[in-house]
């Protein structure tokens, strides 16, 4: 009688638990719909498709030198403000940082020639121009996530005397031979870049998350069953499915753009080697003299540590640091853990070079 | 302890689910390993040239059907989408602007001490930081 009881208890209790989990993750259907990017800003400039973010000071005091975000052309911005609590711009809006930010938004068919050029000779230049407008100050700290942190540094190596005042890159690729599943995509014409451009003009954000979700073919389903798992938990469930929105909200790349990214990047290396040339001027990244912090992921199978690694050793600033945080090529700028990682770091070493 | 060995059994599922992300990660990396060698990498090649091809007759084919019936194509909304685009960007550029002359206007016609007042930008950092940062691997020690 008394295990018929256990039993039924048991029962009763695994059925609970499983209506629990089930009826609270319902309201999360709409998940969708959370808000983004909501840490109070406006847009001070807007040309084409990219728009200037200016982030309102909470503080009575800031520091001098304005920081300005340059972000990926293949990520949408607000992986740097996904929540209010889970936003890199509000921590350092909150820091006393008078923080900007270059969100190039959604490319169209007529926006498919550019080329990185374009966005490291004449957007980013055009930008910190507004910047210096706005705010009275010339100089600028340029934080690049990414490929961001690419363009950031094609930028301060190619301007002689531009208005950097500090230089940081997070998780920003320079070695394809670190990156062996794209090097062999490109090196064995996989993707014939040339024809799918003229094709398309430019390159589907759903191919794009394709391509990212081929480095870890199986992550989607597992965090399906860990979402699975974790169904009863509010917290949990909205983080994910905020990662999960940014994640396949991918903005397609610019034509122009994707044919160097294969090409020039990929196949030949030619950034790593010193043989990249923007607008016509070869890259030397030893010219960039400005302060230089870049900080890596431990786990980051998007750009593992073989390809970000050397970044900093190619850069002529004699003060330069990396550091490798734990975390994953997302979780290290975004993760709940990043209020103790990245974002203190990166605030700690700006605060003492922005006076 | 035995009630969580209960709930274990309770959810075979959960086994399989443990599982799956304990080993998602070796899985993962030996798909992409597969994915990263010659003959798949060409084979992905020949499939994708395919696709393109694939692509661009249906969208002709179905273009022409869709002429023929007076309907939009795919062409044809995307195209509606560029130029509504277009406009959102001009308006975002118009609205960007508006809002600089606002600024400045209230800048130039209000008396000083009415005038928003702007943080100093005067700011230092704090000797010690609020936050102690988790402990780091520093790129000597990798």
């Amino acid at each position: 009688m008394s295990s018929q009881i256990d039993a039924d208890d048991k029962i009763q209790k695994a059925v609970e638990k499983v209506l629990s989990r089930n009826i609270d993750g319902l309201k999360h259907l709409d998940g969708l719909a959370l808000d983004h990017g909501v840490t109070p800003k406006d847009t001070i400039y807007s040309r084409g498709s990219m728009k200037l973010y200016h982030y309102q000071p909470v503080c009575d005091e800031i520091y001098r030198v304005p920081v300005v975000l340059v972000m990926s052309l293949i990520n949408r911005y607000y992986i740097v403000d996904l929540a209010p609590g889970q936003s890199f711009v509000e921590y350092l809006v909150a820091q006393g940082f008078d923080v900007y930010l270059i969100d190039w938004g959604l490319p169209r068919k007529e926006h498919s020639h550019y080329r990185f050029d374009d966005y490291v000779n004449n957007f980013i230049p055009d930008c910190l121009d507004k910047v210096a407008e706005d705010c009275g100050e010339d100089e600028v700290s340029l934080i690049g996530y990414c490929l961001g942190g690419i363009m950031a540094s094609l930028y301060t190596a190619l301007t002689p005397d531009n208005k950097v005042a500090n230089l940081v890159a997070i998780a920003s690729p320079i070695n394809t031979e670190g990156m062996p599943l794209y090097k062999s995509w490109a090196d064995n014409n996989t993707f014939d870049i040339d024809k799918i451009v003229d094709q398309l003009g430019n390159i589907p954000g759903g191919m794009i998350d394709s391509m990212i979700q081929a480095l870890r073919p199986l992550q989607k389903t597992a965090g399906r069953m860990q979402m699975l798992d974790n169904a009863s938990d509010d917290k949990f469930l909205e983080a994910h499915y905020r990662f999960e929105r940014w994640a396949s909200d991918q903005v397609p790349i610019v034509g122009g753009a994707a044919r160097q990214l294969f090409q020039d990047f990929l196949r030949d290396n030619k950034l790593m080697k010193g043989e990249l040339e923007i607008g016509g001027e070869a890259v030397d990244l030893k010219k960039i003299l400005a302060p230089f912090l870049h900080i890596t992921a431990v786990h980051d199978h998007i750009v593992p540590t073989a390809a970000s690694q050397e970044l900093a050793d190619l850069i002529g600033s004699e003060d330069k640091t990396e550091i490798a945080l734990k975390g994953g090529h997302v979780s290290l700028i975004a993760g709940g853990n990043a209020v103790f990682r990245l974002w203190p770091q990166v605030a700690n070493w700006l605060a003492e070079r922005s006076l | 302890m035995s009630q969580d060995r209960d709930n274990y059994f309770m959810e075979p599922m959960r086994m399989w689910r443990e599982w799956v992300q304990k080993s998602e990660k070796q899985w993962s990396e030996a798909l992409t390993g597969i994915m990263a060698d010659e003959k798949s990498s060409k084979m992905f090649g020949h499939y994708f040239q395919e696709w393109l091809h694939a692509q661009n007759m249906f969208t002709e084919m179905v273009g022409q059907q869709l002429a023929a019936l007076n309907l939009p194509s795919r062409a044809d909304v995307l195209g509606v989408e560029d130029r509504l685009g277009g406009v959102e960007n001009a308006l975002s550029s118009l609205t960007a602007e508006i809002n600089q002359l606002k600024k400045q206007l209230a800048a130039t016609n209000q008396a000083p001490s009415a005038a928003p007042t702007k943080p100093r930008r005067t700011r230092k950092p704090a000797v010690k930081a609020a936050i102690k940062p988790d402990p780091i691997i520093k790129a000597d020690d990798k």
